[in-house]
């Protein structure tokens, strides 16, 4: 009897411990999303990152690297289809693939050029056509908002549309991609919701974090 | 089994530690509109142009598309797909009209999205999806459709993978022990797979989808396994009661 | 207890499977060249299957853009093709490639690719006519089959998992053995003297971008790093050429003519790609940029921006200036001096120059919306 005992207390305990989900619907009490250097509000039915992600594996100059980010992301149908995606980069590692640093000095439009060669860096969008590129506001500081285009191997047209603003915590940036078929005028008003509600916050100004120990072997 | 390890199995089942049956045990996908009744089953279907793609595969590997394969694996299929049409009650193939460059343009550009869509919905990772299925690709083909007085399209793609007998002697000596460190271990047959879906022209949404895989013997240069393969995804149409049962329960 | 020997069941397991692999293996046989364009038509079942990967794979770069639309440098480049190959009008097709690597590839279905990277360097038609009389004799000679066949031989006892596709179908990318490459060099080159173009512009190319390959430290994917070594290439197409007098077709106006916009539209997608030392490679030296747009002194200058080395603020206002002289109605400069002239303090002259900005540019430039901004800031 003590043992089945002990082992639903463990069972029990063990549950308790489990990875919190990766994903987080939102509804009527959890429409803010807190990250460590931002907020932003999220409609009602759609899925955001349940917590920041912190780093990213990208390949420069032939080799494999760790870069770190502070990266949230939302969608209502699944990443595949559409993804809202929220990210700060740290200035020395904003434009990483071209090795461009950012600096708060720096105007929106030669911000935004040097985004764009850096996302033409990514497999699959060495064409990536811009479509507008306009003065915008975002959180009350002068920045970009940039609309762009690319097909995939099937033809279908994929729209990403970017605001972005640098300063002295880095780079940010506030994309939404979806097919332009159908998806993309669908969500747009939930995304410019979004941006909207973005705001950043306090935790910006502290120093970024370290790359994980067990990141370095990698970097 | 005894008192004590029931016990322990319910104390695990009550941590949540055993997982309930997952989207893996049931294919299909019922849009949540035909679970409350708001849309009705297809009845007039246009079926898009196939597409079926058939390769070889060598011992070592190597895939190569051979088109007569393919156009007789295609073939198959839409006879398949259209003897079931005719035999399942309620509805009826309409034939797919002549389309000028333009219309071909907005009809594959939607049978793209639709195939991201279709790859979107296994994977996405969001079961509350599943209890509310609502996908779709937007009431755009209806603009080339409706003259058809087709109520819905189906989509139709699959693919299928035959081995040579290279690949198959390789096979069967890669389970022999011993034998099998000269012949490079285990290697994977060929496989068969197939898509259906259908779409509500109106609306653009996909009212029910499912696929079936088979590996090994399935070969869709014949006929009769090609009717075998549509009749076991066939069988899970339209499945409302039973999709509700596993997906669309109140928490 | 009685032993197993396992070895006589190895040995035959072996053996069969030797057996079966190579009665499967695929022989490039009986299959011969290419003599016109009705030959097409009477390929062997292997054949057929690469015949229609690549044809499939003309359907993938033409649906997802990857193609580059101009139709007029299209059309010239056919010509040029066609008066190379007439034996084979109507079937090798070429088709301009939307990148700016230095790179052309030829597949088994006779389509021919040339990057506008590539048409962008060139000089003159006849480079351009070593450049496709290349390309051309990779698919006559069935070059893509070969290499195809060779791949599967070599796969049997490996477990590739490639789809193959895109290596074979898409014949030059990853380059030929040796021999097929000086093959293709050897027989494209005959058929340029043929149709009366200068021998000595062959070498020239090579010797090109051989120069660029080497300033630019550029990895492969390239045309001309494959096989054989790229000098050893100069210096055969030397010894080609030795043979002849000098003279020939060069069409150095009417090739720079019809490829300026192509040309000028490179140098815009290198530097959006952040390429910018080949864009200072190019227009720096003035024996090379005198075949570019004046207005490429624009993206001179933004490629002095982009290296932002010691110097290349004075280098990029000069480039602008030159761009500005030379090309008075390519708004883009204008843009660029009145951000210099707002940045360094000079509100009157940044004023003038988004006017002029404002005047010049598309009503759906990009960078309208900048400009006003800016003028009303200041």
């Amino acid at each position: 009897m003590k043992r089945i005992f002990a082992l639903m207390v463990v069972a029990l305990l063990l549950a308790g411990c489990a990875p919190k989900p990766y994903w987080t619907l939102t509804d009527q009490k959890n429409h803010t999303v807190t990250s460590t250097s931002f907020e932003f509000g999220v409609s009602d039915g759609w899925v955001r990152t349940t917590e920041p992600r912190t780093w990213e594996r990208l390949e420069i100059d032939g080799a494999q690297r760790t870069i770190l980010l502070e990266s949230m992301t939302v969608t209502r149908d699944g990443t595949g289809l559409q993804a809202m995606t929220i990210t700060r980069r740290y200035p020395d590692t904003a434009f990483p693939t071209i090795k461009k640093k950012s600096v708060p000095t720096q105007l929106a439009p030669e911000v935004a050029d040097l985004y764009v060669a850096e996302l033409r860096k990514r497999t699959g969008l060495e064409r990536l056509a811009v479509l507008s590129n306009k003065p915008a506001k975002i959180d009350g500081k002068p920045g970009f908002q940039l609309v762009m285009q690319y097909k995939n191997e099937d033809g279908l047209r994929i729209q990403i549309v970017s605001y972005g603003f640098a300063d002295k915590t880095g780079f940010y940036t506030l994309t939404y991609r979806a097919p332009y078929l159908y998806y993309y005028e669908r969500d747009l008003k939930v995304f410019n919701d979004l941006v909207g509600s973005f705001h950043q916050l306090k935790g910006a100004f502290d120093p970024p974090p370290e790359i994980p120990g067990w990141a370095k072997i990698f970097t | 089994m005894s008192v004590r390890n029931f016990v322990a199995l319910a104390a695990l089942l009550l941590a949540g530690l055993l997982t309930p049956a997952h989207a893996g045990d049931t294919p299909h996908w019922v849009h949540y509109r035909l679970l409350n009744g708001q849309a009705h089953l297809p009845k007039k279907v246009v079926v898009m142009p196939v597409s079926v793609r058939m390769y070889e595969v060598t011992a070592g590997g190597v895939q190569e598309e051979v088109p007569e394969w393919s156009t007789q694996a295609e073939a198959n299929v839409h006879k398949a797909v259209s003897a079931l049409l005719a035999k399942t009650a309620g509805m009826q193939e309409v034939a797919m009209p002549r389309l000028s460059a333009s219309e071909r343009a907005i009809i594959d550009e939607h049978m793209a999205l639709y195939k991201l869509v279709a790859n979107t919905v296994p994977t996405s990772g969001l079961k509350h999806k599943l209890r509310r299925f609502d996908y779709g690709i937007g009431p755009g083909l209806n603009t080339v459709l409706a003259r058809t007085g087709a109520d819905a399209v189906l989509m139709v793609y699959g693919n299928d993978y035959a081995s040579t007998a290279g690949r198959k002697t390789k096979a069967v000596l890669g389970k022999i022990p011993i034998v099998n460190i000269f012949t490079g271990g285990e290697v994977e047959l060929g496989h068969s797979f197939v898509h259906l879906g259908f779409i509500e022209l109106k609306s653009g949404d996909l009212l029910w989808m499912n696929s079936e895989y088979r590996q090994g013997a399935s070969d869709m240069r014949e006929y009769d396994d090609v009717e075998d393969l549509i009749a076991a995804i066939f069988k899970w149409y339209p499945g409302i009661e039973r999709y509700r049962e596993q997906y669309a329960y109140d928490e | 207890m009685p032993t197993t020997n396992k070895q006589p069941l190895l040995r035959a397991s072996w053996a069969l499977l030797l057996a079966l692999l190579l009665a499967g293996c695929a022989t490039t046989e009986g299959v011969s060249s290419f003599k016109s364009a009705d030959d097409t038509g009477n390929l062997r079942e292997s054949e057929q299957r690469l015949w229609h990967e690549a044809e499939s794979y003309d359907d993938t770069l033409e649906r997802s853009g990857q193609v580059y639309d101009q139709a007029r440098a299209t059309a010239y480049v056919q010509g040029v093709m066609d008066r190379l190959f007439p034996e084979f009008k109507g079937k090798i097709t070429v088709h301009l490639y939307d990148s700016t690597d230095l790179n052309a590839f030829a597949m088994f279905n006779g389509s021919v690719y040339v990057n506008i990277g590539m048409l962008a360097r060139m000089e003159n038609e006849a480079q351009l006519a070593a450049l496709l009389g290349h390309e051309a004799t990779h698919f006559i000679e069935k070059h893509g089959f070969q290499k195809r066949v060779s791949a599967k031989n070599a796969s049997a006892f490996a477990e590739t998992g490639v789809p193959f596709s895109r290596l074979a179908a898409v014949s030059s990318i990853s380059g030929f053995s040796r021999d097929l490459e000086r093959e293709a060099d050897a027989k494209g080159f005959e058929r340029m003297v043929k149709a009366g173009y200068d021998p000595r512009e062959a070498h020239k190319l090579f010797q090109y971008l051989a120069d660029e390959v080497q300033a630019l430290h550029i990895e492969a994917p390239y045309f001309f790093s494959s096989h054989p070594d790229l000098s050893e290439r100069i210096e055969e197409y030397k010894r080609l050429s030795a043979q002849y007098k000098g003279g020939g077709r060069l069409e150095t106006e009417t090739y720079n003519a019809i490829m300026a916009p192509i040309k000028l539209d490179a140098l815009r997608k290198d530097i959006g790609q952040d390429r910018y030392e080949s864009v200072i490679l190019v227009m720096e030296d003035g024996s090379k940029s005198r075949y570019y747009p004046p207005a490429g002194y624009y993206y001179l200058g933004e490629a002095y921006t982009r290296r932002d080395q010691k110097n290349d603020p004075a280098k990029a206002l000069e480039a602008w200036k030159k761009a500005e002289r030379q090309a008075p109605k390519f708004a883009p400069t204008y843009m660029r001096l009145g951000v210099y002239y707002m940045k360094s303090g000079n509100k009157k002259l940044a004023r003038h120059y988004f006017q002029q900005y404002l005047g010049l540019a598309p009503k759906d430039a990009t960078d309208r919306g900048y400009a006003q901004q800016y003028m009303s800031s200041l």
